[in-house]
């Protein structure tokens, strides 16, 4: 049965979890040091069942978009949410590295996947019309930006005012309202009935076999590369520079604030113009943002110019990549779909952490990770251009 | 037309800067803790990305 809502509700619960969910998840870096001090792990085991949890986010997201699609996004979300509230609890009161990666790797990782912000967007594919889809889950990922900011100072207070296990607790009571806002998000890929009956490894073969998937899968291992890559190693090469940490922040501020702007701009545009376009246009960009701040003798000005320039193609390319994969392929299987283009993402980022610290240690410096990127953002802005902008034959909508 | 277009630019401008507001001002919170002293830039840093 299908139900019917406001528009408006469900882009807000969908905004309201990505706001939960990426702020939790951005918190959980300010209590590696507080709560290994109060019991006594060193950074190895703290760092191992982070690690865990990535792993398990990463390889669990194409997992749960298949639940979602199969019974419902709804269900997944609460479910996520509840082992993200329980793997968050139950790592407060951690006091073994056994525990600890148990609770805040495996719990919190499963947690990740099933209330992340990939199933929000498969719950906007069905339930947003199309006409608004984009505009939502570009407004979508600038509240998941928002979130992150927002529960940072949250998460400090906390931690000043009642120390780390009691404040890791607090913040995950946060995440419990996430299974109540879930409710304005059931629905399924079977609900959507104008749209051919395909089985899951059916969908998958199909996918991996329509050569536009692969390249928009490509476009976006480049997005992670590049993020992973100036997340990480931007700080230590404004330091390397001999800027203060304060200039740092400040733009990450500016980022913050761009990203926003960049995010939900990138949302409406997409709903009316090409998305492939538009993403060659973003990877474009990103090339001669990082190719002129290579170039250009670095100032302070010139710093918060780049954070400004990189907030702008931040998260842009989110709903424009999302919105690709509805295109392609519908609604039906799209959790799953886009699961997988975003473990391409998050390879890409691995690579960018990894290979900037390879570089810097075997060069001393990074200029061949700039120009690496350059290259990248190069190739990702042409593998966009070929991109078939509309609906896979073997998925048209039945006209009956 | 899509819909977006029926929402009236006024609409898109204050979501953007309701949003906008909230997420710079909470970020200047941290830069202004960084500058204190009370945050690293790599701790803050690694909070931009949603996907990570």
């Amino acid at each position: 049965m299908t139900v019917r809502r406001s528009t408006t509700v469900v882009v807000a619960a969908g905004c309201l979890i990505a706001v939960l969910t990426y702020g939790m998840r951005a918190s959980l870096g300010l209590f590696t040091a507080p709560l290994s001090d109060v019991r006594g792990w060193d950074r190895e085991t703290f760092a191992f069942a982070i690690a865990i949890q990535n792993l398990l986010w990463g390889i669990g997201q194409p997992f749960a978009g298949a639940i979602a699609d199969r019974y419902g996004s709804g269900r997944v979300l609460a479910g996520g949410g509840l082992l993200y509230v329980a793997g968050g609890v139950l790592m407060a009161s951690s006091t073994s590295g056994a525990a600890l990666t148990l609770s805040g790797g495996v719990l919190l990782g499963l947690g990740l996947s099933g209330a992340s912000f990939l199933v929000v967007i498969a719950a906007f594919s069905r339930l947003v019309p199309p006409d608004r889809r984009s505009w939502a889950i570009g407004l979508a990922t600038a509240s998941g930006s928002l979130g992150q900011f927002l529960f940072a100072p949250l998460g400090q207070a906390f931690l000043s005012e009642y120390g780390a296990v009691t404040a890791l607790v607090l913040l995950s009571g946060f995440v419990a309202l996430v299974p109540l806002l879930a409710i304005a998000l059931t629905g399924r890929g079977d609900d959507v009935s104008d749209e051919p009956e395909v089985s899951t490894v059916a969908a998958i073969r199909g996918a991996l076999s329509h050569p536009s998937y692969l390249m928009l899968t490509c476009g976006f291992f480049v997005c992670g590369f590049h993020i992973g890559f100036i997340t990480t190693h931007l700080p230590p090469y404004l330091t390397d520079l001999g800027f203060s940490g304060s200039l740092a922040a400040w733009s990450l501020a500016l980022i913050g604030l761009f990203n926003v702007i960049g995010a939900y701009s990138a949302g409406l545009l997409g709903g009316v113009h090409s998305k492939r376009l538009l993403l060659s246009g973003i990877y474009l960009s990103r090339a001669v943002v990082f190719a002129l701040f290579v170039l250009i003798p670095t100032t302070p000005f010139i710093v918060l110019l780049f954070a400004a320039a990189m907030g702008l193609l931040w998260l842009s390319t989110v709903p424009l990549t999302s919105g690709l994969v509805a295109v392609m392929f519908g609604t039906r299987h799209v959790g799953m779909l886009f699961g997988f283009v975003f473990l391409s993402h998050q390879i890409g980022a691995f690579l960018g952490v990894w290979l900037g610290g390879v570089v810097y240690e075997a060069t001393g410096a990074y200029d061949l990770m700039w120009w690496l990127s350059i290259a990248l953002a190069l190739a990702a802005a042409t593998v966009h251009l070929p991109i078939s902008e509309r609906r896979a034959p073997e998925w048209a909508p039945s006209t009956a | 037309m899509g819909a977006e277009h029926r929402m009236k630019l006024r609409t898109h401008l204050l979501i953007v800067l309701v949003l906008g507001v909230l997420t710079f001002g909470s970020a200047a919170l941290q830069a202004a803790a960084a500058a204190g002293g009370d945050s690293s830039p790599s701790s803050t840093f690694r909070l931009v990305c949603p996907l990570h």
